[in-house]
């Protein structure tokens, strides 16, 4: 019976300890899962953007050589197909956005519950063989008094009840100290590749420029002996490379990276704030955002990442 | 204070404005060839124009993804730390297992020695 009572005052005298934190780390399950979504599509859409950006170039140093007299001007090498800027130059801006997604990652598995899931079936493997080793006992000398009815359960319960608070302020407070901890690097990062990729815009626009240069030159020469078959086949083919160039020109990858750094940044409000639910509202409109944000660069890019899977 | 014009912006309309001025009918075809000739080399100059600006980011990068992933490994060794209270609480539930079995060996072991006493 006295330790029973031990247990009573170990609950009440514990419980103010598990929950003077207020929250746990469920309440960043949803946003950083979200969060964590949002950046590995956003880094998918990006790397098409930057593939199909270097496509362009490709095909906007084929069709500058049309400008040319097609028949007395240089020979086409295959360097004109290799794009303009590095391999290793897009794949660094891509392997940044992966260390932001990487992180992403690592929170979202901090932020998951399962682990606690796991802690209750150990939990009660516990209870269960303290059940067993009191009746033991109890076999052993009958007049000590069998544990089994006061140990057992208790001690399943109570270890559900104080290792899950337990992990989860362990959990939380790992993940605010990651958050704070990260935020200067991944806000230089976005604030790096907001400075870079509209560079590449630049040069969407004048390859396009090269490409229908070049394509309305042929176009000119062609039309004039072609057979109405033959020019609407052409026409149709420069319809579609319209299209497809179109597509890459209107992706705002400034919005989008502008709408990662503002979710991102609402994620270290967060973790700094008293997580009144004024605060997860704010998270969650900023993380919508971004995640909307993502979809539709996403959808915008469905038909260059079909045309560049194609020509893989 | 003068705003700067980010040379690549200002380079690539100077390309842009090249290529529409080579279609335009009103002058020469030959002053067409010209300026789209221009328009071809400034164009390869943009693109080298921005293949240095990144390259020089690079390291900046480096650095950057650096510390990022340090904080994520520390991240990844917290949450294994918090793997192992689990499994410590786990390891717990082993250890009162064994003593049980070695508390029902010793009361068997018991049991027999009484017998054997009494016969």
């Amino acid at each position: 019976m006295v330790k029973r009572t031990h247990l009573i005052s170990l609950v009440l005298c514990g419980s103010p300890i598990g929950f003077c934190g207020c929250t746990t780390v469920t309440v960043y399950q949803s946003p950083v899962a979200q969060f964590q979504t949002a950046v590995n599509s956003a880094s998918d859409g990006v790397r098409t953007y930057l593939l199909g950006v270097n496509d362009i170039i490709a095909k906007g140093n084929l069709y500058d050589k049309v400008g040319t007299p097609i028949t007395s001007g240089p020979d086409w090498v295959a360097n004109d197909l290799a794009g303009g800027i590095s391999l290793d130059t897009i794949q660094l801006r891509l392997q940044a956005l992966a260390t932001i997604s990487a992180y992403a990652n690592a929170l979202g598995a901090m932020a998951d519950s399962k682990d606690v899931a796991n802690l209750g079936q150990a939990a009660k493997t516990l209870g269960d063989n303290v059940n067993s080793l009191s009746m033991t006992l109890a076999k052993a000398d009958p007049k000590l008094d069998n544990l089994a009815g006061h140990l057992g359960a208790p001690i399943t319960s109570l270890v559900t009840l104080f290792g899950t608070l337990e992990i989860q302020h362990a959990q939380k407070a790992a993940l605010e100290k990651a958050i704070i901890d990260g935020s200067t690097n991944v806000d230089a990062i976005i604030d790096q590749l907001k400075v870079d990729l509209p560079k590449f815009a630049a040069l969407i626009d004048t390859s396009e420029n090269a490409i229908w240069q070049g394509k309305l030159r042929i176009y000119n020469v062609l039309r004039k002996n072609a057979s109405p078959n033959a020019l609407d086949s052409l026409i149709n083919q420069c319809v579609a490379d319209y299209d497809g160039i179109s597509q890459l020109r209107q992706a705002q990858v400034t919005s989008l990276l502008g709408n990662m750094a503002n979710a991102h940044r609402a994620l270290v409000v967060f973790a700094k704030s008293s997580k009144r639910p004024k605060d997860l509202s704010d998270l969650a409109g900023q993380i919508n955002t971004f995640s909307a944000n993502v979809q539709l660069f996403n959808a915008m890019l469905a038909s260059v990442q079909t045309a560049i899977k194609a020509s893989q | 204070m003068a705003t700067q014009t980010d040379p690549v912006e200002a380079l690539a309309a100077a390309v842009n404005r090249l290529y529409d001025m080579s279609s335009n009918a009103a002058i020469s075809a030959a002053q067409q060839q010209q300026l789209l000739a221009q328009a071809h080399d400034l164009r390869g100059d943009l693109i080298a124009l921005v293949q240095l600006q990144l390259s020089a980011a690079d390291a900046g990068y480096q650095n950057l993804m650096q510390n990022l992933n340090n904080v994520t490994n520390a991240l990844d060794e917290a949450e294994q730390k918090v793997q192992d209270m689990i499994n410590k609480i786990a390891g717990v539930a082993d250890v009162a297992a064994a003593v049980d079995n070695l508390l029902q060996e010793a009361i068997q072991l018991g049991t027999t020695a009484a017998k054997l006493s009494g016969a």
